[in-house]
């Protein structure tokens, strides 16, 4: 859960606490910086749940915390967490402003510290910029060593285009039409909604988000335990007969091509599938067009 | 309220327009209607496309059987040395979370003849244009795998502001190709509903008997079976 102010009061001093408060009460930046947070959030989130769906290991994330370090905080664990700082201009070092960036980073830790709740941590700049990377790297205060990273995070339009860094996890959520941008952007664009509309306090949440996804009717995650009701198969062999129709399983799905169609028929287990199976079972379709009035 | 009538309308758009607005409460005339706005569009696109052209058309279900029926009435004897293509995508529009709710359309199903080689125009068709949510979809679904030349966006009705709206969502490489063809713009929307006023008359599954959203994606359009070599 994000620090409130009581809480880091106790782990620094008077003139710590007044610069965290400055900070805080700048709030959050307009325009590319703005973009920028959230699609790194939505990023971070979208790539923490293919693990999500494999073993249950939760992400949480919100976007400006009581911290120095604050533009997105991930909860990897109930004791762990990410402090992610994002740059995206032009200039940045740890020594400009006075050395602004290496006393936020510092302070971080020493809040990170002596927190009880917190027994490990990571802290981040995040910077879209080549240059910028190679040159915060390089230059890592001392002091920082050992708790901080320099991550390299393009700037890109939308998180679903190929060759974004979520292109790869998204391809892997999709229960099926990986390379549609639409299917996609759809599921990216749970995460964006859930991100955005986090409230202040609020954590944003990879288990809530897919639980709303798999809630809805029309958005396909992909969904390995769903097994189809035990009539598939005979369904399945007299689909047989529509020529050129091909029917996939997978991913707990059940999708058709025929020619130059194609779709979803249903997740395997929901009411929807079982109904469609009955059709089929009742009046077996002979042609492409008896098929299509049978789908969902 | 206030309409605009462009410069391809005509005394003739002004007419099919007119007479869609007639035909609200009867499904069989309103897509009579509709397959007339499309040989209206199709008229236009031949002075706009050349007669060599290889083009694909991408329209959504709703549109297949009638607005897309009339254009490709008029467009494909037209393109004598050319050829034409169609993709026809079930979308299903949605908006998701709130307070900040986003439109999304996801393609649900689809159809799509073989990508040629070379595209030269990409026709984007859909009945009216408002929010651009569902053009902006079914642009991107094909602009990356194809890199048309030309990408014409036609509709007989869109909402004032639409056309910046869809240009500001992509790549300036993408939005430079774009060129708008319709017939009427009109700037008022039913604040509860969304709907375009006077628009196309109301909310078109309805107004072609398709009931609701979930209805016009069980449709399969006649045009499709046809051309798709299925039976």
């Amino acid at each position: 859960m994000p620090f409130s102010e009581e809480q880091v009061a106790g782990w620094v001093s008077p003139d710590e606490l007044k610069f965290v408060r400055k900070m805080h009460t700048g709030g959050r930046s307009g325009g590319e910086g703005y973009r920028y947070q959230d699609h790194y959030a939505v990023f971070r989130m979208i790539a923490a749940t293919p693990a999500y769906l494999e073993s249950g290991r939760d992400l949480g994330a919100w976007l400006e915390d009581f911290a120095p370090v604050d533009d997105v905080v991930l909860e990897v664990s109930e004791t762990e967490r990410e402090y992610c700082q994002l740059k995206t201009g032009t200039a940045v070092t740890w020594t400009a402003d006075e050395g602004r960036l290496r006393r936020q980073f510092e302070l971080q830790r020493k809040i990170c510290e002596a927190c009880p709740d917190i027994d490990g941590y990571t802290l981040r700049v995040v910077t879209p910029r080549a240059d910028r990377h190679t040159s915060l790297q390089e230059n890592l205060p001392q002091s920082l060593e050992g708790c901080t990273q320099v991550d390299l995070f393009p700037l890109v339009s939308a998180l679903w285009d190929t060759g974004s860094p979520a292109f790869d996890s998204l391809v892997e959520l999709c229960a099926f039409d990986s390379e549609s941008p639409a299917t996609r952007e759809a599921i990216a664009t749970f995460f964006y909604s859930q991100v955005v509309n986090c409230g202040a306090g609020e954590v944003s949440r990879v288990s809530d988000v897919v639980t709303r996804i798999r809630e809805h009717p029309s958005i396909y995650l992909r969904h390995d335990a769903a097994e189809p009701p035990a009539e598939w198969a005979r369904a399945a062999g007299l689909l047989g007969a529509v020529s050129g129709l091909k029917l996939v399983v997978e991913r707990g799905f059940c999708h058709y091509s025929c020619g130059p169609f194609r779709g979803l028929v249903a997740r395997c287990d929901t009411v929807s599938f079982a109904r469609f199976v009955e059709r089929v079972l009742e009046a077996p379709p002979t042609s492409y067009a008896e098929f299509s009035r049978l789908l969902p | 309220m206030s309409r605009r009538m462009t410069q391809w309308a005509g005394q003739s758009g002004v007419f099919r327009l007119d007479e869609l607005g007639r035909s609200v409460s009867d499904p069989s005339r309103y897509r009579d209607a509709m397959r007339e706005l499309g040989c209206k569009l199709g008229r236009c696109l031949t002075s706009m496309i050349p007669a060599e052209a290889r083009v694909y058309l991408v329209c959504t279900v709703e549109d297949a059987d009638f607005l897309a029926r009339g254009l490709l009435d008029v467009l494909v004897p037209h393109l004598s040395g050319g050829e034409l293509r169609l993709a026809c995508f079930w979308n299903q529009r949605q908006k998701v979370g709130a307070p900040r709710g986003i439109s999304l359309a996801p393609i649900v199903r689809r159809y799509e003849e073989p990508l040629p080689e070379r595209v030269d125009v990409l026709v984007v068709l859909k009945s009216i244009i408002s929010g651009a949510c569902t053009v902006r979809t079914n642009i991107a679904e094909l602009v990356g795998r194809i890199s048309p030349e030309r990408i014409l966006v036609v509709a007989p009705v869109v909402f004032s502001g639409s056309e910046d709206t869809l240009r500001e969502q992509f790549a300036a490489d993408v939005s430079a190709r774009f060129e708008f063809v319709y017939l009427a713009e009109d700037d008022e929307r039913d604040v509860e509903s969304g709907i375009v006023t006077p628009g196309i008359g109301g909310n078109v599954y309805s107004l072609l008997g398709f009931g609701d959203q979930d209805e016009k994606n069980r449709y399969c359009p006649e045009l499709l079976l046809e051309r798709g070599g299925v039976t």
